[in-house]
Order: structure tokens, then sequence, then C-alpha cells
């Protein structure tokens, strides 16, 4: 490697010398022919030399057409910009620290887009997998687990089939080469060595991991032996949890992993990079599809086996095509299998026999990438705003050094250096600076993704996502690096080059004409202001919208409230043993001090789901078509002291309503309201199911499952009564819940130290976490905004202070002829002020443009908020009025005496 | 000073071509010889004619040596090579064909 330059650089010393030889040689001739013809030997030198022209220019035209002179120049460029880069170390580190942070906030953001939009599942041959979906013009008469959803006035569409049904296609149909199928479980009790924990778990079909192409890390995973009813139970489990929780033990593999109280042989690890199907949620642990019945007896409620039941859907099935075997091929020669099978079993109406969709499974499930595309792209305009500002500072950067160097230039090309030499000089810096940029950008990145999930993060954590760059995100970083040094690079050096250059030398100290030099940079800074003024303006969007949604009013009191999920089902306990252990928790939780009340719900407040039911109320009458819909949440004892939710009529839920009472409930006030419009609801009936209850208390009005969402009407049912599963439990506290958290896994241990809780968060939390989104907004955009500000300060600080510098001698006079300091300041800061004003005028009109764009994504605010333009435009203004005030000072601090004499 | 003609865009190259295929020479005899065949037409730049013979030479049309000049002053030769030689036709042939036709439209027009 060094032999080889040394080499290459003595050959091309070599080579000049040669040159040098060869055109003295020609000079010696031509000398001689003067003086042959009989020219004075001084004269005919001279002659001979003017003759000659510009030598130097001639050598780098040759050393041009020699060729190798285009590595050679670049070399030498590099290391001449190197040389620049450290002597001048302050704009230096500007320079490469904004564009490391404007690149690095880039590449952050796209690392983001890679692994929720672009990235394809880390599998064998992704592009062949489909997801199996299916489609009715009604819903069948089915029980779905699963993804649902409609499109009114369109077709009901689904994500999962019943067992037999998905047993039958999966031997039957000829157009896959493997059909598997999987089963979310949610929580799931895993106890290993007497410790019980709350899992992710799903179930999986036997050729799940072989079908996907996943290749164990350690032990196996499943065969289609495994998956038999009565085959000996083994659990697969993912990397992350195999690290987390068993700190990657080999000796794991064999170990019994006690699962819902089910007994599973720990078979093998999945590999580091294999996260599931669906991005952002990773399983901890697979257990075999036709365990079903012993691991999830008590499914949605009911206590069953699935696997002979053509009613209930609830395997997601996802299918590899075979080669040459096209969608729509394997769409016709499956929806035809479902139509049989459906037919057969179910009876279903015309409107409600199925048909199959098939969807791309390359990319996996995407219900976060339809969550987040349009916040990730937002987020992307932001941060390509602010890249623009760092490169508008970099070019003022050096547009400022241009001028400081147009003597250095012209005695360059006196020299004959070609305009297009000394371009590639300059753009070689501004590429350095970029490369230096990005490398730093890179370095940003790979620590602010993760920065950015945990941002992103719920009261489970942050989204299972492999954030590391990657080469995909590598090669972007490169890409805008090197983009960005041409835009920032191009402008300055075409500037620095086009000049005259005569004058500029004979102008001895090289400073000279002021006003029109600037423009360009003038213009720059108020094209930030501008930018910066968008940005900031989204900004305070954000934060105001955030505002809004946290100043909603809930209903209930949030502060003090701890949370926390416990499940009896997992562990055994069903029925009057459920009630019981319930019942005992409650008990002791009232025991620990600092508690003041205690109870439990079906559903937490605001973020943690809903039920829903129709709803009969006899003697309402309904007008026609009207379908009574209500919001129904199953809860204990003394919930609405507990959640500070006022009784308004009647009375709450108490102790006593149990098994054995009679039925009753409590209603909101919009139930109330909506039903009972002239007439107390208190002794009324309400229906569903063939169940009724009495009305024997009203409360009032408290958000339920969305916070934006007007509160609707709401049945509140005693637990004991109404079928009990997983509960939240609700502790209201007298001071931080967060310190009684250890005494609360005491007593609950005390109960049964199997009974692990899970999700344990405050009230604060969970609605924070309901807001994620906004408030990961709210936080990136502030982020961003602060930084377009301090870019635009540095930039319009810049600026001012070389303006200034370059007018010292016109100070000194007019501070000679009698100008006051404050005049002094007033001249600069009105050309500040001047600035500002042409950057807001350019700003404003496009940032309300803008806003349009972004108006779904704020809560209970006008595009044109007046609040929110008022505090951008004036946080705008104080900041960058700064940055032009301290130039100012500094101009009117100027000695006359030491100005005049410097001119 | 003598009457010159500019020279046209590539004709450069043809010339010393044509010039090197009669003897190795160095850069002042190509341009005294071009001078004197032309009958001072055509004068040669140095500021062209440096660059010109080294982008032939890295086109391989010629070969540099250097070699002993007259007092025993050392100089750089330019030979011609056998693609050289091949570049010489292709493009006397051109010149011819080019002459031929503006000549043709000089002189009927």
């Amino acid at each position: 490697m060094i032999t080889r330059k040394l080499r290459s650089l003595l050959r091309k010393r070599r080579a000049d010398q040669e040159l040098d030889a060869e055109l003295q040689f020609h000079l010696e001739k031509q000398v001689e022919a003067n003086i042959a013809r009989g020219m004075p030997p001084s004269e005919a030198r001279a002659a001979a030399l003017c003759l000659f022209g510009g030598v130097e220019q001639m050598k780098e035209e040759c050393r041009d057409v020699r060729g190798m002179a285009l590595l050679d120049t670049l070399a030498q460029d590099i290391r001449y910009g190197l040389r620049m880069m450290w002597r001048s170390p302050a704009f230096t580190a500007v320079a490469v620290l904004s564009l490391g942070l404007g690149i690095g906030a880039n590449t952050a953001i796209f690392s983001l887009i890679n692994v929720v939009m672009l990235k394809n599942l880390p599998v064998k041959n992704p592009e062949q997998l489909v997801v199996i979906n299916w489609a009715a013009k009604q819903f069948p008469d089915i029980s779905h687990n699963g993804s649902t959803w409609g499109r009114p006035p369109g077709p009901f569409s689904g994500s999962s089939l019943s067992y037999p049904a998905f047993r039958q296609m999966q031997s039957q149909n000829q157009v896959l080469s493997d059909m598997f199928g999987f089963a979310d479980m949610e929580q799931t009790n895993v106890v290993v060595g007497g410790h019980a924990e709350i899992a992710r778990g799903q179930l999986a079909s036997g050729n799940y991991f072989s079908g996907l192409g996943v290749e164990p890390v350690a032990g196996r995973t499943f065969t289609a032996e495994d998956d038999q009813p009565g085959a000996a139970p083994v659990a697969v489990i993912s990397f992350r949890y195999w690290e987390g929780r068993f700190g990657r033990d080999v000796s794991v593999i064999g170990k019994t992993a006690t699962v819902n109280g089910v007994p599973f042989v720990i078979a093998g690890v999945t590999p580091p990079e294999f996260f599931g199907l669906a991005p952002g949620e990773c399983p901890d642990i697979w257990v075999p599809l036709s365990m079903q019945p012993r691991v999830l007896p008590q499914w949605g409620g009911k206590a069953l086996s699935l696997l002979g039941v053509p009613g209930e859907w609830w395997v997601e099935p996802w299918g590899r095509l075979k080669p040459g075997v096209t969608p729509q091929q394997a769409t016709a020669a499956l929806s035809l299998a479902l139509r049989q099978l459906v037919t057969a079993e179910l009876a279903p109406g015309p409107e409600q026999i199925p048909s199959i969709e098939l969807r791309a499974g390359d990319k996996g499930l995407r219900d976060l990438r339809a969550e987040f595309s349009r916040p990730l792209f937002i987020l992307m305009s932001v941060v390509g705003l602010v890249l623009l500002i760092a490169c508008a500072n970099v070019a003022n950067l050096l547009l400022a050094r241009a001028a400081a160097r147009r003597k250095e230039t012209a005695v360059r090309m006196a020299l004959g250096a070609g305009r297009q030499r000394l371009i590639r000089q300059l753009l070689t810096e501004s590429f350095l600076l970029a490369a230096v940029g990005g490398a730093l950008g890179f370095a940003v990145a790979s620590r602010g993704g993760e920065l950015l999930l945990y941002l992103a993060s719920s009261t489970e954590g942050p989204p299972v996502l492999d954030v590391h760059p990657d080469a995909r995100v590598l090669a972007f970083c490169t890409a805008i690096s090197l983009l960005t040094g041409l835009v920032f690079g191009l402008a300055p050096a075409l500037r620095a080059t086009r000049l005259d250059v005569s004058p500029v030398l004979k102008a001895g100290l090289g400073g000279g004409s002021g006003s029109s030099r600037w423009m360009l940079g003038k213009a720059l800074v108020a094209v930030q202001v501008a930018l910066s003024l968008l940005v900031l303006l989204g900004a305070s969007m954000f934060v105001r919208s955030l505002q809004k949604l946290n100043s909603i009013d809930l209903g209930f009191k949030r502060e003090n409230l701890l949370l926390f999920g416990v499940d009896g089902t997992l562990s055994g306990y069903k029925d009057e043993g459920l009630g019981s252990l319930y019942q005992r928790i409650q008990e002791r939780l009232r025991a620990i001090p600092g508690v003041r009340s205690v109870s439990l719900s079906r559903h937490s407040l605001v973020g943690d789901g809903s039920s829903q039911s129709g709803m009969d109320i006899p003697g309402y009458r309904k007008r026609p078509s009207e379908r009574l819909v209500v919001y129904r949440n199953s809860v204990g004892p003394d919930f609405f002291e507990t959640m500070g939710i006022p009784i308004l009529l009647g009375r709450g839920i108490t102790d006593r309503d149990n098994q054995t009472a009679p039925k009753v409930v409590v209603i909101n006030e919009a139930l109330a309201h909506r039903y009972f419009p002239n007439e107390s609801p208190l002794g009324k009936r309400l229906a569903w199911h063939e169940k009724d209850a009495e009305v024997v208390g009203v409360a009032g009005n408290a958000k339920y499952y969305d916070l934006r969402q007007e509160v609707q009407p709401t049945v509140f049912e005693p637990y004991l009564q109404f079928g009990i599963g997983r509960m939240v439990f609700a502790l209201r506290t007298l001071a931080d819940p967060a310190s009684i958290v250890r005494d609360v896994r005491v007593a609950i241990a005390s109960v049964d130290r199997n009974l692990p809780l899970y999700n344990v968060r405050t009230q604060v939390q969970q609605i924070n976490s309901a807001l994620i989104q906004e408030r990961f907004f709210a936080e990136l955009t502030s982020c961003f905004g602060g930084l377009a500000l301090l870019l635009a300060s540095i930039g319009l600080y810049g600026v001012m202070s070389y303006t200034v510098a370059g007018r010292t001698g016109e100070i000194g006079i007019r501070m000679a002829l009698g100008a006051a300091k404050a005049d002094i300041t007033g001249m600069v800061l009105r050309e500040v002020f001047l600035l500002m004003t042409a950057g807001l005028g350019i700003g404003l009109p496009v940032a309300l443009l803008c806003m349009r764009l972004i108006h779904k994504q704020l809560y209970g605010l006008n595009v044109s908020d007046p609040l929110s333009i008022a505090v951008a435009i004036g946080v705008l203004t104080l900041v960058t009025g700064l940055a032009g005030y301290l130039p100012a000072r500094r101009a009117s601090r100027i000695d006359p005496m030491a100005a005049l004499r410097q001119e | 000073m003598n009457p010159k003609a500019d020279l046209l865009q590539g004709t450069l190259d043809l010339l010393i071509l044509k010039t090197l295929a009669l003897e190795p020479m160095h850069g002042w005899g190509i341009s005294q010889r071009i001078q004197q065949m032309s009958q001072d037409v055509l004068q040669v730049q140095q500021g062209s004619l440096y660059p010109a013979l080294h982008r032939l030479e890295r086109r391989d049309w010629i070969d540099a040596e250097w070699g002993d000049s007259d007092n025993n002053r050392k100089a750089k030769f330019y030979r011609l090579t056998r693609a050289g030689r091949k570049q010489l036709e292709v493009e006397t042939s051109n010149w011819v064909r080019l002459s031929a036709a503006v000549r043709q439209i000089v002189e009927t027009a």
C-alpha cells in the first residue's frame, strides 16, 4: 500500500521533471533561433519567453492530459482539504456538527422507516410468502379472533380461519408449498424454576418454522409430529427471551417451562434476527397449535376446545406460493376450498360466503406500518428541513471562508490554475466536510434509533424492533452525505472562482467590495429563518395538541392510581374459585399502608381496550332499524370510589353484589341521558343475552376506551355476576403509587406465589401510553425545532458578524462623524430584522400551507391556530434577534480611531 | 509577423502524426517542421503543442524517448507507433474527404 503510493508519487515527480526538461529544451532552442536571427541574447530570451505564454498553465494542461492527473489531483485535493479543515478547527467543528446532527437525524428516522416499512422478514425467500385473509359482503355467523375490519358499506374481512378449515386447506391445497398458521395468546404465564412471569405467547402449527425457513440457533424447532394431538408438549423460545430470561444458557434446552399450568419441554431457540411476523411484537414463546385446549382452556371466556368447532375462527393462516403459481390462481383455488368448507358446515347466507384475499407477506403483518407510515413520513420531512437548514449554514460558512480566501484564489488563478480545477478543489473540501459529518451522523443514528424506540415505548416497554443500521441505512446515509456536500458546496465554489483576478490582487488585503457579495449569504439566512419557522410551527402545533389532549376532562382522577393485570385463569382458577381469588387479593391489597382504596375491572380506563354489546331496554321505543349498542365494563366493589367517578344517583357496586345477589348494574350519565331522558333510571331494567339486571345507580361520565371520543352510553356490571376472566386491579394511593409496587407483589405472592402480575403501570403512564404517537411527535418535533433554531441562529450570527467585520471602516467613519453607539447598534439590528422579516414573510404562508398536511395528526386545533403561530414567531424572533444582537453590540464597540487606521 | 492561420480543431493531431511519419523528432523540431512545410502559414503555439503531444502519447499513437540532440543536449524524441500509423491513415483520408468537400462548396457557391 505504502510502496504503491510512494511509487506513484515518484512517477509523478519524474513526469513533472521530464516535462520541465522538455520545455526547457524548447525554450533554449527558441532562444538560439532568435539569436540566429540577429537578436541580442538578452532580448532573445525575453522574446522566447513571451512567445511561450503561460508555462504553468501549459504544464497543468499536460498533467490533465496525462490522465492519471485526475487521481493525483484528487489525492492532492484531499490532502489540501484536510489541511484546511485542520487549520480552522472552529469552522470545521461548526460545519461538521451541523451536518452530523442533520444527517444523523435523517438517518435515524430513515432507519425506523427501513425497519417498519422496507425491510423484508428475515426468512427464506420472503417474496413467496402470502398472508391469507378473507372477505365477505356480510359477516358470517362465526366468532372471530384475530384482526377483523369492515369498511362500510364494503365487505367484511377477517384474518383467521377455524381449526378444521385450516387443517383441511393445509392438507388439500395444490397451490401452496407450505401453509402454516398461528394464533396470539396475549399474556401467557410462564413458570420456570418456580418463578412465574408473564410472557408473550403464540400458538404455532408444526410447520410454522420450517415453512418460514427459520433455522434454530440452539436445539430444534417444531416438527409436524409435535403438533399431533397427544404428542409430548414442546415449546420454542425466541432469542430475545432466551437472552433476557435465561442469559443465553444453552442448558435451558430440555428444561421444563410451565405454560399456563401445562409443563412444556423447551426444544429450541429461534435466531436473533427473527422477531415473528408482526414488526414490533416479538413473541417470547411458541407452543404447538394443537395444544390450545390445554394452554388456553378459556378462550374469550368460553371454556372449551376450539379444535373441532367450525364456528370458532382463530387460526391466522400464511402460505408460501408454489413456484409457478400466480397469486390469482392461488386465490381462486383457496377461495373454492373455503367456500365448500363454509357451505358444508355453517349454512351461510349467500352474502356471508367468504372468498380468499391474498396479501404479500414479505414484509410481515402490516399493522405497525399502517399506523406509522404517515407519522414517519411527516418526521422524515421535518428532519429533511433541518438538514436543509444545516446545509444553508455550511454554505454560508463556506461563502465567508471563500471571501477570506479571495486573495489565495486570485493568486492561484493568476498562476494558471483552471477554474474547473479550483471548483474541483473546493468541492473536494465540501465533500470532505460532508463525509466527516456523515460519519458523525451515522454514529448519532446508531444510538438515535434506540432512543427513538425508547421514546415510542408503551407501558409494556419499547416496540421490539431491530433498528441496528443495515446496508440500506448505510447507503442512505452515504447518499445524503454526498448530496448535502453537493448542495452546500456547489454555489460557494462557483461563486468563489468567478472573480476578476487583477482588482483582487491590487486591493491589497483582499477584503474589498461589500454588499453584493453578502446577498447570497443573506438570502440563505432568510431561507433558514423561513424553514425554521416551518419546523417550529409544526412543533408548537404538536405540543399544543398534546396539551389539549392532556387537559381533557377525563371524568375521573388520574393521579395516584396504580394499575396492574392479574389473570387467575392462566394458573388454573375458574368460576367460583376465580372470584374468591380476586376477592382475597382485594382484601390483602386494602391492608397495604398508604392504599386508600382498591378495585378491579375488566378494562382499566383509557387505552386498555373496551367491551361492547347489543342491549335491550324494555319500554324504550326504538326508532325503526335502531340497534342499541352500549359499552360495557365488568367492575369490582369500590370501582367508582377508587377511580374518583362521582355517583349522581343511587349507589355504586359493593361487596354485596356477588353471584348469589340479584343482578344489578350502574349506568353512566350518557346512557341515562339518551335512553331515560325524562325519568329516573333507578329501578329500570336492562337486558342482553337472556340476562337482565336492575339499574341501581347512575355514575358521572368518564372517558373509557378512547381519550378523544365523546363519552358513550356505558353499563358497569359487577364482575362476580357477569363472567370473570383476567382483571386489572386499580389502587388509589396516598403518595407516589410507584413506591408501593414491592408491597403489592408481596401481597399477591402471599395469596398464590404462582400468580404473576403483569403490565404494572400508573394511570398517568397508561394515558401517556395511549398518547404515544402525539407525545412522540411533540417531543421529536420540539427537538428538531430547537435544532433548526440553533442552526439558523448560528447562520444569522455568522453572516452579521462578517458584515460587521467587513464594514469596520465605514462604522469607524460614522462614529468619527458623531454617530452614537445606539445608532450603530440600531443600524445593524435594522438589517437583522429586515432579514428576519423577509424570512418570516416567505416562511409563514408556506408553513400555513404545510400545516394542512398534518391537520389529521392534531387534536382540537385549527390549522391556523393563532397561539401556535404566535409562539413559533415569538420564539424565532427572540432567539434569532439575540443572535443578531451580539454582532450589533460588537459593531457599537468599534474604536473609531483603530478602524480608521486600519483603513 | 508571418501570416497565420488558425488550426482547425483536430488538425494539429494530424499534422503531428504526419510530421513524425518521416522520422522521430522532438517538440521543437515538430513545430519548426510544420512551420517550414506550410511555408510559414501554420505556426504551432507551444501552449497547444505539448498538451497535444502528451495526449497522443497517452493514446499510444506516439512513443517518447530521451535521446541526444545536437551538441549533446538531452531532448525528448517522439516516434510514431504502429497504432499511430494506422491513425494517420484514418485521419489523412478523413482530411482529404473533408477538404475536398469544403473546396467543392467554396468553389461552386
